[in-house]
């Protein structure tokens, strides 16, 4: 099964997270506030589309709207393919983590 | 879907002076005012491009944005170009509206972040052929 890489995962978490609601700048939006740092749409971009080229998502085009000019938006959806990379991912954190239950939070 | 021409919609005026004033109402908004007359004769046909003139962008922003995104044209696949156009538009709005005197950086920046990321995947996507994957 193909990994998660470094920076598909928290895209693809914002794309699980957003739901309904997840496109280009939602997306990076999402990302941006759980990184706390702003990341350039241009790698979003990227990582959706590689995202998608793995399986791990799906999209479709959204109706135009007057918000955007009669532009569309590309929505994204998570696949079963990634909702089970995510898992994997989240048991690989906590494996890694495990026996550290000393370590304090930041600012603590 | 839209081709990128140019169409004709018919936009409600009050004492049209020129296209100028026109195309300025119609950037100011998009709703009907409150004192809206439907009667033919506060409409007026004019030209509008479309994602050129909708927007309420200066000049100089809306012109740079055309020329980004020509070269997202040229070097995304059609399909990507024209979600990276969408969004970027989008986000190149927003950031006019807050930091204007840098929205400029801001576009080269996210434009060399798309290319870059296209470059890296077609490395990517070249070294694993070479390697049988």
């Amino acid at each position: 099964m193909d990994e998660l890489g470094k920076f598909e995962l928290p895209v693809l978490a914002a794309v699980a997270r957003l739901r309904g609601n997840a496109y280009g700048v939602s997306v990076m939006d999402e990302v941006s506030k759980r990184e706390g740092r702003e990341v350039a749409y241009g790698s979003v971009h990227v990582t959706l589309d590689r995202l998608k080229d793995k399986g791990f998502v799906t999209s479709k085009m959204g109706e135009p709207t007057a918000e955007r000019g009669g532009r569309r938006k590309r929505y994204y959806q998570m696949t079963g393919k990634g909702e089970a990379a995510l898992v994997a991912a989240r048991s690989r954190s906590k494996a890694t983590f495990e026996g550290l239950g000393w370590l304090k939070p930041v600012g603590a | 879907m839209y081709d990128g021409g140019s169409f004709k919609i018919p936009v409600m005026i009050h004492h049209v002076h020129d296209d100028a004033e026109a195309h300025r109402d119609l950037k100011a908004s998009h709703v009907l005012p409150k004192n809206f007359d439907a009667s033919w004769a506060n409409h007026k046909m004019i030209l509008v491009h479309w994602d050129q003139d909708v927007w309420p962008m200066d000049t100089e922003a809306s012109m740079l944005f055309q020329r980004v995104r020509r070269w997202i044209d040229y070097c995304l696949e059609p399909e990507s170009a024209d979600t990276a156009v969408a969004n970027l538009e989008e986000l190149y709005l927003r950031r006019l509206a807050v930091d204007p005197g840098h929205a400029k950086w801001w576009l080269f920046v996210q434009f060399a972040w798309l290319v870059f990321g296209r470059a890296m995947e077609l490395l990517r996507t070249f070294s694993a052929a070479r390697a049988g994957k």
